[in-house]
């Protein structure tokens, strides 16, 4: 089977093309995925990868490249939900929820007049098999950008992150480094798009950055592995998928699940199998 | 010695959905002394230091440190918070909370360096916190976690020193530590400002005291403002009957 899928590899410019995008989108989706996740904000990822369905419609529509009308929804979506929160007296998770699914069901509506109901599909639950050389192009300026953008602001990333007050006490604008990750956040949202399709966006986010929080207490680690499990999450998931003829989002994410569920099993400092045991450790002393 | 410079608020005022919460003018903070705010639950005292920081949306806002505004001196500004909002599960040691404090002063794109990390390091040793250097922050004790910060402050070699209830919680050694660091801070001239709601160690603390009500009740040194009628003012009649023996007349 695996001597099967390496064949495939050799023979097939899809293939080869599907495990390029997989592997930058698992890497890109990993780090940003870190800060979501450590600035509370997965719901967040959830609203605008969802968000982004009607923009991608509507490029269908107008024959343009996709990137730029789901870019466009998905910083719409987060102008929209940061405006809700701020001038009203809505909870933000009220906000997300009222914005992401209005947002989604426009989308729904703009697919049935674009194309066929095979692309809906596609576009909710992904095809990575069906990765175009230009997609290419695109997922790699994409990961560029995350690449620059992390590495540039790290120490401004890690601050407005851990304590958001003193950023702002020592003059950082907050707000900037907000919207800046919600913009990475739509760009990934739209390349993971193509490997997991939206509905499982978030997981790409959100699963291989929470294995990774469960496993190191640094932030530089925790970035490197998020990166690591989004990208053996996503070959894993991707042999499985042509292997077996199965969705990719659907074998990516559950493969990604798998991973996070070792973590938090077994994970040498936070996992439920140790803590347990330390629980049952100190019974012991005071009995 | 460099001359300090003392921060002036000719006006601030902070409305929360058009109530006043806060309204101060005309009110100078000394470099080279501590100085501590009290006033009753509600009384404005974190506001009054989110305002001065400009951290929450403000009416009038006119404060400088020395002659030139206090915006300009941001970098130059530690504030430490109420320990609550931080998430005590993040990902970050002790040590890279200390090395945070020297930001400001690295600029953009700059990563900390060796110079950075000793900077970091003699600051835990000033608080006695070096052996915790690689510990997870949610594994220390609430004054533990406070030393912490006041080691950032110091990493920061900042001329302006906010503190929010830096003793609330935490045990006899954490305290003495930070009250003995403060004090060589001010004889080095730094500015100290501290948000305190405890009134029997006012005199302990403090050489010079704000006392607020939404407005300024009283101000200056501790002898001359920590009196009865300035309590009676700020809390009630009650309360000033009880403190009695604690003011200096």
């Amino acid at each position: 089977m695996i001597a099967n899928f390496i064949d495939g590899l050799l023979r097939y410019q899809f293939l080869q093309n599907a495990l390029v995008t997989s592997v930058i989108v698992g890497v890109i989706s990993g780090i940003i995925g870190s800060f979501i996740i450590l600035r509370g904000m997965s719901l967040m990822g959830d609203a605008i990868s969802h968000a982004v369905l009607p923009g991608v419609a509507a490029s269908y529509i107008l024959g343009t490249n996709y990137i730029i009308g789901a870019s466009l929804f998905g910083i719409l979506a987060a102008l929209l939900i940061g405006l809700i929160t701020q001038k009203s007296p809505l909870k933000n998770d009220t906000a997300i929820g009222v914005v992401f699914s209005s947002f989604f069901a426009l989308g729904i509506i703009l697919i049935s007049f674009a194309k066929s109901s095979t692309d809906l599909y596609h576009i909710l639950f992904g095809n990575v098999l069906a990765v175009r050389e230009s997609d290419i192009v695109i997922t790699s300026l994409v990961g560029l950008l995350v690449f620059l953008f992390v590495g540039l602001f790290y120490k401004e990333l890690k601050v407005t992150s851990f304590d958001p007050i003193m950023a702002q006490a020592y003059g950082l604008s907050v707000q900037f480094f907000h919207y800046a990750l919600m913009f990475l956040l739509t760009l990934v949202a739209v390349t993971s798009l193509q490997t997991v399709g939206t509905i499982l966006v978030i997981a790409m986010l959100i699963t291989p950055a929470a294995t990774a929080f469960l496993l190191t207490n640094h932030l530089g680690t925790m970035i490197a592995l998020a990166a690591f499990f989004g990208v053996i999450s996503s070959v894993i998931g991707l042999f499985f998928s042509y292997s077996y003829n199965l969705a990719s989002g659907a074998t990516i994410v559950l493969t990604a699940a798998a991973f996070f569920l070792l973590a938090f099993l077994f994970s040498p400092r936070k996992g439920l199998v140790f803590i347990n045991k330390q629980k049952k450790n100190k019974g012991d002393v005071i009995t | 010695m460099q001359v300090k410079q003392a921060l002036t608020i000719q006006e601030l005022t902070v409305q929360y959905q058009g109530k006043t919460a806060l309204a101060i003018d005309n009110i100078t903070i000394p470099a080279g002394k501590i100085t501590g705010i009290i006033g009753p639950n509600g009384a404005g005292k974190s506001t009054f230091i989110k305002g001065l920081l400009g951290l929450v949306p403000t009416q009038k806002r006119k404060i400088t440190l020395g002659k030139t505004p206090i915006d300009n001196h941001r970098r130059q500004i530690a504030y430490v918070e109420q320990r609550s909002a931080l998430d005590l599960t993040f990902p970050i040691t002790v040590l890279e909370v200390v090395l945070m404090g020297t930001y400001p002063n690295m600029g953009l794109f700059k990563r900390p360096k060796k110079q950075e990390r000793q900077q970091a390091l003699a600051a835990l040793e000033q608080v006695s916190m070096s052996a915790f250097a690689n510990r997870q922050i949610g594994e220390l004790s609430g004054g533990q976690l406070q030393r912490i910060f006041i080691a950032r402050v110091l990493a920061q070699k900042a001329e302006v020193i906010i503190l929010d209830e830096p003793f609330v919680g935490i045990d006899m050694t954490s305290e003495q530590v930070i009250i003995s660091l403060l004090k060589q801070l001010k004889a080095a001239g730094k500015l100290i400002l501290i948000v305190h709601h405890d009134l029997h160690k006012v005199s302990h603390y403090f050489d010079d005291l704000l006392i607020l009500k939404q407005r300024l009740i009283a101000a200056g040194p501790v002898q001359s403002a920590f009196t009865k009628s300035a309590i009676d003012a700020a809390y009630g009649d009650l309360l000033g009957d009880l403190l009695g023996k604690e003011f200096s007349k």
